[in-house]
This record gives C-alpha cells, sequence and structure tokens, in this order.
C-alpha cells in the first residue's frame, strides 16, 4: 500500500487497520442493499440503537423501576415511562443522525464547532457521571449475585473479566454483537412481571389514565420521577450513540435504518422496565415502600419471598445482565469521549496497541468502578438512586450541544434539525431541567433543615 | 485540537493483513471520502456562536453545578443522619 497507484494524478489516501476493517463491513451493506437482502441489510445496520437503549435499562434503572413499583404500585409511573422513552428515542435519533452524517462523535465535534472549553466541560460531566454511573452498575451486578450467595469480590472480577474479553477481538462488529447477545437477556424483567402473577386489569388502567397519582413524600416523588427520567436519558447515551454510528461506519444512506433501530430499542427498552416496575409492584403492599429496607434484604430476596423463588431468581439474572451490559456501553462511552477528547485513536476497529488510551480508558473506569465497591460499607441503593439523578442533572448542557450540533447545517446539510425538531428538543430539555432542579432544591432545602 | 496522525508503515502492514484479498482502490471504494481516519482527524471549523447563546449556555452551566453541589451534598447529608 504505497499510498499511490501508478498513473494516477492524484495519490490515494493512506489507510489504517481501522480504514480497512470498516471498509469490509461497508462492503457487505453494499452488497445487501444492491442484492436487496432487506432483512439482512437491517441485521447488518441495526446496533447503537438498540445497545444505546437496552443499555439504559442498567442496573441503577431497573433498580429505580422497581423501586417506583414498590413504593406506589402500578399507576401514574407506567406510562410515565413510555413518555421518557419517547424523549429517549426523539433525543437518541438525533445522536445517530450526527454520527452517521458527520462520521465523527459527540465530544470531538464539540470541541472542534465550540472551543476546547465547552468541550472539556462535556467530557468532565460524562466521565463523573460515568464513574458514578458504573459504580451503581456494580452495584446491580453485586445485588444480583448476593442472592446466589457470591460476594462483591466476583462481581468486580465478572465485569472486569467481561470488558477485557469483549475490547480483546479488536473489531467493532464482535464487540457490538457480543454486547447485544447479552442485552436480549434484558428481557428477564418481562418474565418476572409475568412470573409475579400482576392484575393486568389494573395495568391496563394505569397505562389507559394514568392513574392512580402517587402520594405520600414529595421529596420521594421527585427523587423518584428524576430517577426515572435519569433512568432514560442520560449523557453517556449521547455521546455513546453518536460514536458508535460513527465506528460502525453509518452513513447518510443508513439514517432510515438508524432511526428503525433507535426506536426497536426504545421499544423493547420501555417494555422491559415496564416489567421491572410492575416486578417492583409485587411488593406494594409487602412493605415496598420502605426502600431502604429493600436494600438490605435486596429487591430479588424480596420478591422470592413474596412471589416465590423464581421470581426472585429471575430478577436477580436480569440485575446482573443489567450491570453487565452497561458496564461495556459506558465504560466504552468513556473510552470513546477520552479519545475524541485527546485527539488520539478512539475506535474498537483498532487493536489495543494501535489505540491505547481508548483501551485504557475503557478498562480503567471499569477497573476503578469495580474497586469502589469492594469498599466495605458502601450504601448501594442510595448510590444507584442518586447516579439516576446525577445523570438528570448533568444532562441538559449536553443536551443543548447536542441540539446545535444537529440543527447545523454547515455540518449536517439537508440532514440538519427541522424546526419541528428543535421545538420538540428544547421542550425536553425544559422538562428535565425542572424536573432534575425541583427535587434538588427540594432535597437540599430537606436536607439543610430550611424546610 | 485533534491531531492527524501519523501512520506507521506497521499500521499499514496491519491494515494490509486484516483484508488481504482486497486492493487500495477497493477498500477506499466502499467509504466516503470523509470517513476515513485521516479525514476524520483533519479539525473542522469554528461555529461562532452569538453572544444570547454564550450566555445561555454559561448560565445553564452555573446551574448545572449549583445543582449537581445541591444533589452531592444531599447524597451525602442523608448518609450522615
Amino acid at each position: 500500500m504505497e499510498g499511490a497507484l501508478p498513473g494516477a494524478a492524484l495519490p490515494l489516501p493512506h489507510l489504517t487497520p481501522e480504514d480497512t476493517l470498516r471498509s469490509r463491513d461497508r462492503h457487505r451493506v453494499h452488497d445487501a442493499r444492491l442484492s436487496g437482502r432487506r432483512w439482512y441489510l437491517l441485521w447488518l445496520l441495526v446496533g447503537p440503537g438498540i445497545l444505546v437503549m437496552l443499555g439504559e435499562n442498567d442496573g441503577p434503572s431497573m433498580i429505580s423501576y422497581a423501586t417506583t413499583g414498590a413504593t406506589y404500585g402500578l399507576g401514574f409511573f407506567l406510562p410515565f415511562i413510555v413518555a421518557t422513552f419517547v424523549m429517549a428515542a426523539v433525543v437518541q435519533e438525533m445522536c445517530m443522525r450526527v454520527g452517521a452524517v458527520t462520521h465523527r462523535g459527540y465530544g470531538q465535534l464539540v470541541l472542534e464547532r465550540f472551543g476546547r472549553l465547552w468541550g472539556w466541560f462535556n467530557a468532565g460531566d460524562l466521565i463523573f457521571t460515568n464513574l458514578v454511573t458504573l459504580i451503581a452498575e456494580f452495584v446491580a451486578i453485586r445485588v444480583g449475585l448476593a442472592y446466589f450467595h457470591l460476594g462483591a469480590g466476583v462481581a468486580a472480577l465478572l465485569g472486569v473479566l467481561l470488558v477485557a474479553f469483549t475490547l480483546s477481538g479488536g473489531r467493532y462488529w464482535r464487540w457490538e454483537r457480543i454486547v447485544l447477545g447479552l442485552a436480549i437477556f434484558n428481557g428477564l424483567f418481562l418474565v418476572t412481571a409475568i412470573v409475579v402473577k400482576p392484575h393486568w386489569g389494573s395495568v391496563g388502567h394505569a397505562f389507559a389514565t394514568f392513574s392512580p397519582l402517587p402520594g405520600g413524600s414529595r421529596t420521594t416523588l421527585l427523587l423518584l420521577i428524576a430517577s426515572t427520567i435519569g433512568a432514560t436519558v442520560t449523557p453517556w447515551m449521547i455521546f455513546f450513540q453518536q460514536s458508535a454510528s460513527a465506528d460502525k461506519g453509518l452513513t447518510p444512506a443508513d439514517v432510515r435504518h438508524g432511526r428503525w433501530d433507535t426506536i426497536a430499542g426504545a421499544v423493547l427498552a420501555c417494555v422491559f422496565g415496564c416489567g421491572a416496575l410492575i416486578a417492583g409492584a409485587a411488593l406494594f403492599r409487602h412493605g415496598g415502600s420502605s426502600i431502604q429496607g429493600l436494600a438490605g434484604a435486596g429487591f430479588p430476596g424480596a420478591l422470592s419471598h413474596v412471589s416465590g423463588h423464581l421470581a426472585g431468581t429471575l430478577f436477580a439474572l436480569g440485575l446482573i445482565e443489567a450491570g453487565a451490559v452497561a458496564v461495556l456501553t459506558i465504560s466504552a462511552s468513556t473510552g470513546y469521549a477520552v479519545g475524541e477528547c485527546l485527539g488520539v485513536a478512539h475506535s474498537l476497529n483498532n487493536s489495543a496497541r494501535g489505540a491505547l488510551v481508548f483501551y485504557a480508558a475503557n478498562l480503567g473506569a471499569a477497573l476503578l468502578a469495580a474497586g469502589i465497591i469492594l469498599i466495605p460499607g458502601v450504601p448501594l441503593l442510595s448510590i444507584a438512586l442518586n447516579a439516576n439523578v446525577l445523570a438528570t442533572v448533568l444532562l441538559p448542557v449536553a443536551l443543548v450541544f447536542m441540539i446545535l450540533l444537529a440543527s447545523d447545517r454547515e455540518l449536517m446539510g439537508r440532514w440538519a434539525n427541522s424546526r419541528l425538531n428543535n421545538v420538540v428538543a428544547v421542550i425536553i430539555v425544559a422538562f428535565i431541567t425542572i424536573c432534575g432542579a425541583a427535587y434538588a432544591i427540594d432535597s437540599f432545602l430537606h436536607a439543610t433543615h430550611l424546610v | 485540537v485533534t491531531r492527524t496522525r501519523d501512520i506507521s508503515s506497521a499500521q499499514l502492514a496491519e491494515a494490509a493483513a486484516r483484508w488481504p484479498d482486497a486492493d487500495h482502490e477497493q477498500l477506499i471504494e466502499y467509504l466516503e471520502s470523509d470517513q476515513l481516519v485521516e479525514e476524520r482527524s483533519r479539525p473542522l471549523g469554528r461555529r461562532p456562536l452569538t453572544h444570547r447563546m454564550v450566555v445561555l449556555l454559561w448560565a445553564l452551566r452555573v446551574f448545572v453545578i449549583v445543582v449537581g453541589v445541591m444533589v452531592i451534598y444531599t447524597f451525602f447529608a442523608t448518609l450522615n443522619s
């Protein structure tokens, strides 16, 4: 590969190993499109959307949904989860579109278009929330494994080994398919919901009427609303889907399939998330409102006591899966962000030698979080719930930059946001900002005894 | 900020080994020109922000820091109590 063909007027660009692998993937997409194999084409192009949505159905999210069900029963929060996934689909579609059109990650684009200050602010927010969330993911794995009498050491080892194994191939496609295979087991929460034998009439009534409305402590209600939002739209999702779409090699021709991928992910995650809430609601009349009490016993143990051993086992396995998949996607988003902001190689299509910083950030984030859960006396449920709240609070700035990028006509051309896109996106930002602030101010006033 | 990376001969050899049957032209054919690592490493130009947008972004940044500190304080206060 000399970079020039004999007799050619212009030298051909150099190809890196990353380009070669991406070109192979694009070759398959090209062939599938030409031969009209629609389902095969869809199979090749799905990935980032489903992964980001099922990745966000992570340990803290599922614990948050189950806590909501245990605290308030079946009611307002079931359709509220659907509404939050609609918001997530709108935001994530923008990320996919920007990634496919620009072939660049979110961190890199913010840095280049708006300067180092804003780029590093965003990356700082992400790294901080990612670390807290990763700790919460290991907590979820630990809670799940505790049901099978396995300790924190096993949880830490399992998570880190999984990250190392998935990264070992030096190939985006391999990584994506392994994580997708694991993410399917998020469906265990739906199976748990069926096993606890809910009153389906109440489920239907909740979806149709948004009622009964939750009562009780305002601070707990605001915490669970903020936490539920944080369970569906977070900073890492923005970084991850845009970077993964670019790394996968999506182009503007694939935007339609990217939308299907995102919608399919949102629908699956919404159904499984509602499953976790319905499963948690089985504890509603059995002291479920005592959230900290449940932290001691753990949801799987409490479910096992109320709805049988099978329900507890399924929920425990679901928590292990949810934590494991999120450890993989969130550590990948950390790697992408660090690589993009430092301007070094940041692709899963590189070997570890070719993208040392990217792989080190990926594995390092997982190692750090795994180390923290080994500290005795760590407040498990508080970390899990507050990780989501923190994500909600830090989200608005990242979202505003996403809207600016997606509506940048110089960058996006005809793929830029329409006026309607922008109006909907701004409403979402305003809603998330108000919910996050309401919880933060209310709980702060209580904590400082000002109210 | 983003540096154009030097591509070593070892990397080029690795690239060739990853898809030995394909020639250089064929590999490039399946990628969009701005999809190549070399192109993606070229920084895009800055987009000037309006004064109003800068004010909004700083207001949001301050808001996020204040609210974030409140959440963290509450978290630790709850633990201690």
